[in-house]
């Protein structure tokens, strides 16, 4: 399996356990494994972030993709049973969407580059 | 008509990544400048000094401000530091919190057991590595340049074990490049040990690696050379210069961000347990803040347990520092701090022994304990530490230069899973 792949799969379980920590039961997630790049999807129908959750996922994935932290520290992503590790999910994966809304509950897809040659936005 | 393409304007973290490599580059500076100075100018006197700290067999204790004079040292430390900030350059990694740490940490050890050019067999091992993984060296970066904790096996297996030349130096650089090498797997999975708690993760890993080649020259009767170097020097001769280091990074802090208050008090309630980039998340205003404040902490520690002001404890403070960019805060050091300085001074060991002044800095290493359990887990860690690191140091027999964590690690790693288990306890969620 390559590297990226399964970091993304931790990075969706980190995000799985993060909803489930705001409350919600119901949680799917779905990937899809490119050869250049990968994307996964959390989706929660039966909860609404609070705006102040909702900026801080946002600031979590304002900063750019970091491979030296993502490649190193990575390990630690989807491991602990109570700790969030939700700034390090930011540096090994970029959001693509983020929905927040009444009826759809929340959705966030995730995308992570197959091979990321400096800490930056996409190109 | 000249074709200029269009750039995108850089966001806050590109912007705050180039501030803090301009920010690397003064500290070089500083670091050059004392050097020079303390030195008086005299380049011969430098160079001498450079001689003799590069064919030094490097296991610890080896002070260089005891063998070649702080100016010297201070002049090694910042030619470390260059090759570091190159390296970084080069890979085009962006300068965060766990980038200014490892520049700090090798700025701080190269006053005690780094060199100019026992550090790079272990870089190169891990540039070794980076292609062997198909990888570009950038995402190996930090543990090449944390790596360099093995740089005294280098020097070791070129200066203290007798092998003729150019053979010293082949075998010195092989040696280190497996060491490097091997130094990146490994590391990676010492992090599962501790998950986190351990800031020193390298140090774990390099005390693994430490305790088998140590192990091997043991199994065929191989001596280590090397023998204990400790200057004992007042804080006159360099804290003042350091002092205003720390306070040139605060008031330069409080004018990169008019803000910094309210930051700097989410720093100072983060848990601190890897991976917390406080220059990613809280700016680098504040976290320039956060560094020249532990600056003073630390130094205002050395002078309260009488501490020398020599290579080492200038090291352990500067890390403190670097540290500071990714975990540390007045609030998570001073439990393990306090802890490791109590055990000393009720143990036999004693707070003036070399080993105990050190400790007492790096337990520091074990800030996240108490950032995510409490003050009193942490001062136990710092207690339990303080033991520990007195006698680990056998098993490596000092090749590992980051001993304390090595202990900090094995401390963390005891300590973790009965912490967790009695939250859990509590919770009845056992």
């Amino acid at each position: 399996m390559k590297s990226d792949a399964a970091q993304l799969m931790r990075v969706a379980e980190e995000v799985l356990k993060y909803f489930y920590i705001r409350g919600s039961r119901s949680v799917k997630v779905s990937y899809d494994f490119g050869e250049e790049r990968s994307f996964c999807a959390v989706s929660a129908k039966d909860i609404l972030l609070e705006a102040k959750d909702e900026a801080y996922l946002r600031h979590v994935f304002d900063g750019p993709v970091q491979p030296e932290i993502a490649n190193y520290y990575g390990t630690l992503v989807g491991r602990r049973r109570d700790e969030l590790e939700m700034e390090l999910v930011g540096t090994m994966a970029e959001l693509e969407d983020l929905q927040n809304e009444e009826g759809l509950g929340v959705v966030l897809v995730l995308s992570r580059r197959e091979m990321e040659y400096r800490s930056a936005h996409k190109k | 008509m000249t074709y200029i393409p269009y750039e995108p304007p850089p966001n806050d973290f590109e912007m705050e990544s180039r501030h803090a490599r301009a920010a690397l580059f003064g500290f070089l500076g500083f670091l050059l400048a004392f050097g020079l100075a303390a030195s008086r100018f005299d380049l011969l006197t430098i160079a001498r000094g450079l001689g003799a700290v590069i064919v030094s067999p490097d296991i610890l204790i080896n002070d260089y401000a005891s063998i070649a004079g702080m100016g010297p040292a201070f002049v090694n430390s910042a030619l470390c530091v260059f090759v570091a900030i190159c390296i970084i350059r080069l890979s085009r990694v962006a300068v965060s919190g766990p980038v200014i740490a490892a520049v700090f940490t090798i700025a701080g050890f190269s006053l005690f057991g780094k060199n100019i050019v026992n550090i790079w067999p272990g870089i190169f091992g891990a540039w070794l590595y980076s292609i062997a993984s198909r990888r570009p060296f950038g995402e190996n970066i930090i543990v090449a340049l944390f790596g360099t904790a093995l740089a005294p096996l280098s020097s070791e297996v070129a200066f203290g074990l007798g092998i003729q030349a150019p053979w010293n130096v082949a075998v010195a650089v092989a040696v280190g490049a497996v060491a490097g090498f091997l130094i990146s797997p490994i590391a990676r999975h010492a992090l599962d040990f501790h998950r986190g708690y351990n800031l020193y993760n390298i140090g774990f890993a390099a005390g693994l690696i430490g305790t088998v080649a140590m192990s091997g020259l043991s199994a065929f009767g191989v001596p280590l050379a090397g023998g204990f170097h400790w200057a004992v020097l007042g804080p006159l001769p360099v804290l003042p210069y350091l002092a205003a280091f720390f306070a040139a990074l605060i008031i330069a802090g409080m004018i990169l961000d008019p803000r910094w208050p309210a930051a700097y008090r989410r720093i100072l309630s983060s848990p601190g347990r890897l991976v917390s980039d406080f220059v990613r998340y809280y700016g680098l205003g504040a976290t320039f803040v956060n560094m020249g404040v532990m600056g003073l902490l630390a130094s205002g520690v050395v002078l309260a347990i009488g501490g020398s002001w020599n290579g080492p404890v200038i090291g352990g403070v500067l890390t403190i520092v670097g540290f500071s960019a990714f975990g540390k805060h007045p609030r998570n050091v001073l439990p393990p701090m306090l802890g490791a300085a109590a055990m000393a001074v009720v143990s036999n060991y004693g707070i003036d022994k070399p080993a105990s002044q050190l400790a007492v800095l790096f337990a520091s290493t074990l800030a996240p304990v108490s950032g995510e359990y409490g003050p009193v887990a942490g001062f136990a860690a710092g207690m339990t530490h303080l033991v520990l690191v007195q006698v680990v140091g056998t098993l490596h027999g000092g090749l590992n230069l980051y001993n304390n964590g090595f202990a900090g690690g094995l401390t963390a790693g005891l300590f973790l899973p009965v912490l967790e288990w009695l939250r859990e306890w509590r919770r009845h969620e056992v």
